[in-house]
């Protein structure tokens, strides 16, 4: 499903004194299985933006194109509904909007408000909560009762029960230990290839980003400032600091390494282990490069 | 989600209203219900009703946002006047609609109930418009101190106050959270039947409570932890200074007062 937002403008509180413009004019596309992270400055409009993927806030001027969905400030909840299917979203803290007596039977709310009879989806929320990384035990637990990284999981995989063709995630490592971040976004990268979905990630980590996604938009004052895949957007680093925001660390130390011994390279490495086969290769003395 | 009620929010601004002392605002406003409630002459309802006008001028909130806000009340009001219109059978009889007599009583009963509602709303939503909540909570606890020597504990109930009206924004920004995470997942909060739309609240009000549970646990903690102690004689961060504006305002409301008492008693 391809998503296309054209001229989205979006104002929160119109017509208020607290009125406050969070998206002006917008124009991006996001093609079918494509890998996308949205960064940008806090107050961006970066959350604003992904809630119109599935009609959670509507333009205030504007359209959003959802596959076959055309989203205006006047849709209809009705036709809202069934979007929602295709589109999931995985907020930040997704643990907060757990509710339900049991991990499984909270995992199937999503399906059974679509639709399907509880046993499937019973059986399917059994599948997705293997497919988070969770024990089966916990399925008739209570999700209280689970860790606070076990809960995360579970709220993600009452997300994925619905088999979404386009996943947004919102912030979803953001208050989790570096090796729970890295494990859940390698669950993410491994449920993707299974499924062919469209994933876009909201986040704040640089590095993440660059080393998961196929396109970076970059947003500043509810406008997107740039776009482009990850070597294309941090070649230009000045304009990076100039919307207040960094290099990926990987990075930074690659560019120090380099200017230390006087080399230059066309590739970039992005995470821990791409940054020390780069080096390494370097040192070495092979070409610079293929990773 | 709530933008259509203004009760209890406040706007920032810098008019004359926006100055003066919540200690004196709170006296005014109350003084001004109680006004209200003595009023019975026609006179005296058109001076109350010039007064929150000139209250409201001087306030300068935006006119638009506050019709906006005041529909819900309008309703209210209407029903109101409605009731009294036809249930009281006082005076002269006007005309009649099918089985229902309108009576002249009716007409003066439901127009003075429904004025009288109107200007209280009016009135206290000048209030809680041009003062912040924690100047309205220092306000209540600086006029309720004298009642200390009696036992009541004013301070914990301010505190009580300002710690509830601090996290009302808070609750609602979870509870517009929760939901939309729900929607997200299917819920659906506006078809079905009335039994289905309650229900479908579940899943929003468990995560809401437990929520504000934790974070009222969390808190406390913050708070002892930092030796927070309860009647601790402490100083105040915002002061309050009462000045001759608000003497003057509040010599008018009083003013006000004894012309009606008077117009009452002359009738
Ligand atoms: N529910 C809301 N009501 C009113 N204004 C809002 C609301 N949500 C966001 N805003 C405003 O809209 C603007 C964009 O907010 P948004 O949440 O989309 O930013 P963001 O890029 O996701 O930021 P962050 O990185 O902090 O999550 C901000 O100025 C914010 O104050
Ligand atoms: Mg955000």
């Amino acid at each position: 499903m391809d998503i296309k937002a054209e001229k989205l403008t979006h104002i929160y509180m119109s017509g208020s004194p607290f009125e406050s413009k969070a998206l002006h004019e917008v124009d991006l596309s996001i093609a079918s299985g494509e890998y996308v992270s949205i960064i940008g400055h806090t107050g961006s409009g970066k959350s604003t933006l992904v809630q119109h993927f599935n009609g959670l806030v509507k333009p205030t001027s504007g359209s959003v194109q959802v596959g076959n969905w055309t989203l205006k400030h006047d849709t209809k909840q009705k036709v809202i509904h069934p979007m929602r299917r295709k589109v999931g979203m995985v907020f930040q803290f997704p643990e907060h909007q757990l509710f339900d007596e049991t991990v499984e039977s909270d995992v199937a709310f999503g399906p059974i408000n679509h639709g399907v009879p509880k046993d499937e989806a019973l059986k399917r929320a059994r599948r997705a909560i293997e497919q988070v990384g969770l024990p089966q035990e916990v399925c008739s637990r209570s999700p209280f009762d689970l860790s606070g990284g076990q809960m995360r999981r579970a709220a993600i995989a009452g997300v994925l029960v619905m088999n979404p063709e386009v996943l947004i995630l919102d912030e979803p490592t953001a208050g989790i230990d570096p090796q729970g971040q890295k494990e859940l976004m390698d669950m993410i990268e491994a449920w993707r290839q299974d499924y062919e979905a469209t994933v876009i990630l909201v986040t704040h980590d640089m590095e993440l980003a660059a080393k998961h996604s196929d396109r970076l938009i970059i947003m500043s004052e509810g406008q997107v400032a740039k776009s482009g895949s990850p070597p294309t957007v941090f070649a230009d680093e000045q304009k990076l600091q100039s919307l207040g925001l960094q290099l990926p660390e990987s990075l930074r130390l690659w560019k120090a390494v380099q200017e230390h011994f006087g080399k230059e390279g066309d590739s970039l490495p992005f995470g821990e282990t791409a940054l020390v086969e780069h080096i390494d290769g370097m040192l070495k003395g092979s070409t610079l490069g293929d990773v | 989600m709530f933008k259509n009620i203004i009760i209890g929010q406040y706007i920032p601004g810098t008019s004359m209203i926006h100055g003066m002392d919540p200690r004196a605002k709170l006296i005014v406003v109350f003084v001004f219900i109680i006004n209200l409630f003595i009023a019975n002459q026609f006179v005296s309802f058109s001076l109350l009703t010039l007064y929150v006008l000139g209250a409201f001028f001087l306030s300068k909130v935006p006119i638009r946002f506050f019709l906006k806000g005041l529909r819900l009340i309008a309703i209210i009001i209407v029903v109101t006047f409605l009731l009294h219109l036809f249930m009281t059978r006082e005076g002269e009889p006007l005309f009649s609609v099918g089985f229902l007599t309108v009576y002249e009583g009716g007409v003066k009963q439901g127009a003075m109930i429904s004025l009288r509602l109107f200007l209280l709303v009016v009135m206290t939503s000048m209030l809680t418009l041009t003062t912040t909540p924690i100047a309205l909570t220092d306000g209540l606890e600086s006029l309720f101190n004298p009642l200390k020597k009696f036992g009541v504990p004013v301070y914990e109930f301010a505190l009580m106050m300002s710690i509830s009206l601090r996290f009302i924004p808070t609750l609602l920004m979870e509870t517009e959270k929760i939901m939309k995470a729900q929607m997200a997942r299917g819920a659906n909060f506006l078809h079905g039947s009335l039994v289905k739309r309650v229900k479908a609240f579940v899943p929003v009000l468990v995560p809401l409570f437990i929520q504000a549970f934790k974070r009222a646990d969390e808190l406390a903690t913050a708070m002892e932890s930092r030796g927070y102690q309860g009647g601790a004689e402490r100083t105040r961060f915002r002061q309050q200074n009462w000045r001759g504006l608000d003497t003057f305002v509040l010599l008018t409301v009083v003013a006000l007062m004894f012309i009606v008492l008077a117009l009452r008693w002359l009738s």
